[in-house]
């Protein structure tokens, strides 16, 4: 044999029952989706945010495509503001424990101690929909690197419980869907039967850790009925590419997550929020944007969205910004997601979404242009991935439904 | 033990084996036979080609002519064993992608050959080979390599912390390891595991000993797992290797606890005994360092020469079981004259599998 490092895998000649599968899922109007929860949540994008931050997306939130992700360790205080407003949204909450503990095999759930007694994984879910939540998200621990025996024994204890209105939630670190261990994740997820509320941990953007993973991600939506949650345009990107859901975090701390047992690693200690910037299709710090136009304010973009209503994008500055910026970002790509969602087949989501990107990649060179700079506006890396990569891999011809 | 002087036939397939274990030509063959001969009557590589096809037999002094030749025995060469190929799902070889297809059937040739001697020793001993009773753990679907890894670590009590000997781990399964020199850098080693028998790993010495360790927890990967439909069998031994070694849930902390840098690379070799190449691509596979600090610091390790060699070097790995049963085989054969004729080998090799040294000139045994 010769040592291979690339993460291929064998193959044989003929189109594979994945690569069928494959074809008449990007034909197909929508992902199919398991009864309960998946079928609930089918075809939604949801915004997923921290309590305090209920006020500031619920004017923005598509009833009919959206919903709200709350994270909080107790349903009733997490998803209270967004029932006391009378709000018609799906809602879930995120009990957040894989934020504090790791899972092991013998304790592959967080699961809070009432007294002595230690309240069961079923009680957790009971608990979530007698708060109002649509469906109850598992309270995984964080599956940590390499823990494909974690994984799998969480797994094996929810499927247990056989219940169609719960999601499995798996926080993920991101070397289990690289090379090494992609496989395997993928064979365990597609073993539970429920919906897989993914989320991605590690430090700085996961999806830049290797080429490998956004191929992989876009793999497993086709496998496995996927609601990548906590997330960033990735789950655009997914629902592209068969997720039956998606939920898009409100702030860089709720688009991923960390290993409990690391610091976070912050990009920097600027206060200003993070906000987006829609012809981009990217994040920055508001005080970027701010520097990039200082000197030609007149030229700042402008966004039509309904929370900015024709205002400049340089206004973000400031900690107190940051529901403004908050309410912009989803009021934004709530229209995309419709739009998506539109599409004709799954196939059109992917399309939609690669053009999308493509446009917003040739449009850092437009502002450069503008601006009259050589540099300091790279489009990111998973940008340019989404707006290179085929929109779905190409599919022999004998696999390709008719 | 010389059966074949007694009537035997020559086995074909063993003369093909012998002939590629030692590298030679059929023309090659066919001048060594000549010369053995004496009789000024040539032989000619027609004549060996016809034989390897069992066209024409070879019996009694012609057999003789043929082991002294192979450097073989009649017995061994008139011995009815099947010899095992690539195909049969049993044999495997850990190489680089420039290596020679000659180079390959060589060493399938002499790893088919030892197998076969092994048994002949055994049998003059008087002991049966190693019992492997480990039934392999599949690996496919939801169920990977690393799950093979730890159970073969929790079966050796070796749970925690770095592996000391991987040869000693095999061998206590039941396997049989054998380190030669089989070539500078084309081969690191090749491992034959037939139905009902002992694996049996060959490790080439000439590898840093680092490469061989490694190359060990390969081999093992192959008998201790079997892939699924959808696994690549290389793959699977790799990441066997990589979790035998260095555990995830173990090894995660201490490269996570330092920025990994060549030095950082150096101080954890020393703590988990595997090369600091491993470790860097473990840290890759388990997302602590990026893709392109991968590819970066790669690049400096290969600028400091560490490809062919890294600082701090390993101790080899010394096998313990085949030495033995090979020095049991020369006391009940009566030396290792003796014990190469049963085994059908020279005395130079059955002294090197028995990790004794070439004898000074003049003080060697009588036959």
């Amino acid at each position: 044999m010769t040592d291979r490092y690339d993460g291929s895998r064998a193959g044989g000649a003929g189109p594979s029952a994945l690569e069928r599968r494959k074809a008449a899922l990007a034909a197909a109007s929508f992902p199919p989706r398991p009864d309960g929860a998946g079928a609930l949540l089918g075809d939604r994008v949801l915004v997923y945010l921290r309590r305090e931050q209920t006020d500031a997306v619920l004017p923005y939130a598509d009833p009919a495509r959206g919903g709200l992700v709350v994270t909080g360790a107790d349903p009733g205080h997490a998803l209270g503001p967004a029932l006391a407003a009378g709000t018609r949204l799906p809602l879930l909450n995120d009990p957040v424990g894989y934020e504090t503990v790791r899972a092991t095999v013998a304790a592959p759930f967080v699961l809070p101690a009432a007294g002595l007694v230690t309240v069961t994984l079923a009680e957790v879910l009971d608990a979530q929909l007698r708060a109002g939540a649509i469906a109850a998200l598992s309270p995984t621990g964080y599956i940590p690197a390499g823990g494909t025996d974690v994984l799998r024994e969480a797994a094996r204890q929810f499927g247990l419980l056989g219940r169609a209105d719960a999601i499995f939630t798996a926080p993920l670190d991101i070397s289990l869907l690289g090379p090494s261990y992609y496989a395997t994740t993928a064979a365990i997820l597609a073993g539970i039967g429920t919906p897989v509320a993914l989320i991605l941990g590690g430090q700085g953007d996961p999806l830049t850790q290797s080429k490998h993973i956004i191929p992989n991600l876009r793999d497993l939506a086709a496998r496995v009925p996927l609601i990548p949650i906590r997330t960033d345009f990735n789950a655009l990107d997914l629902v592209g590419h068969g997720a039956i859901a998606a939920a898009i975090g409100t702030g860089g701390s709720v688009r991923h997550t960390v290993d409990p047992f690391e610091k976070r690693r912050a990009f920097s200690r600027d206060q200003s929020p993070s906000v987006l910037w829609p012809e981009l299709v990217s994040f920055f710090k508001g005080s970027k944007i701010n520097e990039l136009f200082g000197a030609r304010p007149s030229l700042a973009p402008r966004c039509d969205c309904a929370a900015c209503g024709g205002r400049r994008l340089t206004r973000f500055l400031r900690r107190e910004h940051q529901s403004q910026a908050i309410g912009h970002a989803a009021a934004v790509w709530t229209r995309w997601a419709a739009d998506l969602l539109d599409a004709p087949t799954v196939r059109g989501r992917a399309q939609y979404w690669r053009n999308l990107c493509a446009g917003a990649v040739a449009h850092h060179a437009v502002f450069l242009a503008q601006l009259q700079l050589l540099e300091g506006l790279t489009p990111q890396e998973p940008l340019k991935r989404w707006a290179t990569l085929p929109a779905w891999p190409s599919i022999p011809a004998a696999a390709a439904v008719p | 033990m010389d059966e074949a002087l007694d009537g035997g036939t020559a086995n074909a397939d063993l003369l093909v084996a012998a002939r590629e274990a030692l590298g030679l030509t059929q023309a090659q063959l066919a001048a060594r036979l000549t010369e053995l001969a004496g009789s000024g009557q040539p032989v000619s590589q027609g004549y060996v080609s016809r034989v390897e096809k069992g066209a024409l037999t070879v019996t009694g002094d012609r057999l003789g002519l043929f082991a002294a030749a192979l450097e073989s025995s009649p017995g061994l060469l008139a011995s009815p064993a099947r010899l095992w190929s690539l195909g049969d799902g049993c044999l495997y070889h850990r190489n680089r992608a420039s290596t020679k297809a000659s180079t390959l059937r060589r060493l399938h040739a002499r790893v088919n050959l030892l197998r076969l001697q092994l048994h002949r020793l055994a049998e003059v001993a008087g002991e049966p080979l190693p019992e492997f009773t480990w039934e392999p753990v599949p690996a496919g679907g939801a169920f990977g390599p690393d799950d093979a890894a730890r159970a073969v670590r929790k079966a050796c009590g070796a749970d925690d912390g770095p592996v000391r000997s991987v040869t000693a781990i095999a061998e206590g399964m039941g396997a049989l390891v054998v380190t030669l020199p089989l070539g500078a850098r084309e081969v690191d080693a090749t491992s034959l595991h037939p139905p009902g028998e002992p694996p049996l790993f060959v490790v080439n010495s000439d590898a840093v000993p680092e490469r061989q360790k490694y190359t060990m927890g390969h081999e093992l990967g192959h008998v201790a797992c079997t892939p699924g439909e959808d696994t690549d069998p290389e793959e699977m031994a790799q990441r066997f290797a990589a979790e035998l070694l260095a555990p995830s849930g173990q090894v995660y902390a201490d490269l996570k606890a330092a920025p990994v840098t060549p030095a950082r690379l150096l101080q954890l070799k020393s703590s988990w005994l595997i090369s600091a190449t491993a470790l860097l691509r473990r840290a890759y596979d388990l997302a602590v360092i990026s893709e392109s600090s991968y590819r970066r610091i790669s690049a400096q390790t290969s600028a400091l020469g560490w490809r062919t060699g890294e600082p701090e070097p390993l101790p080899a790995e010394q096998p313990a079981v085949v030495p033995a049963l090979v020095r049991r085989a020369i006391d009940a054969a009566g030396g290792v004259e003796a014990a190469a004729m049963a085994a059908g080998t020279t005395a130079g090799f059955i002294r090197q599998l028995a990790g004794q040294p070439e004898p000074v000139p003049g003080q060697e045994e009588a036959r």
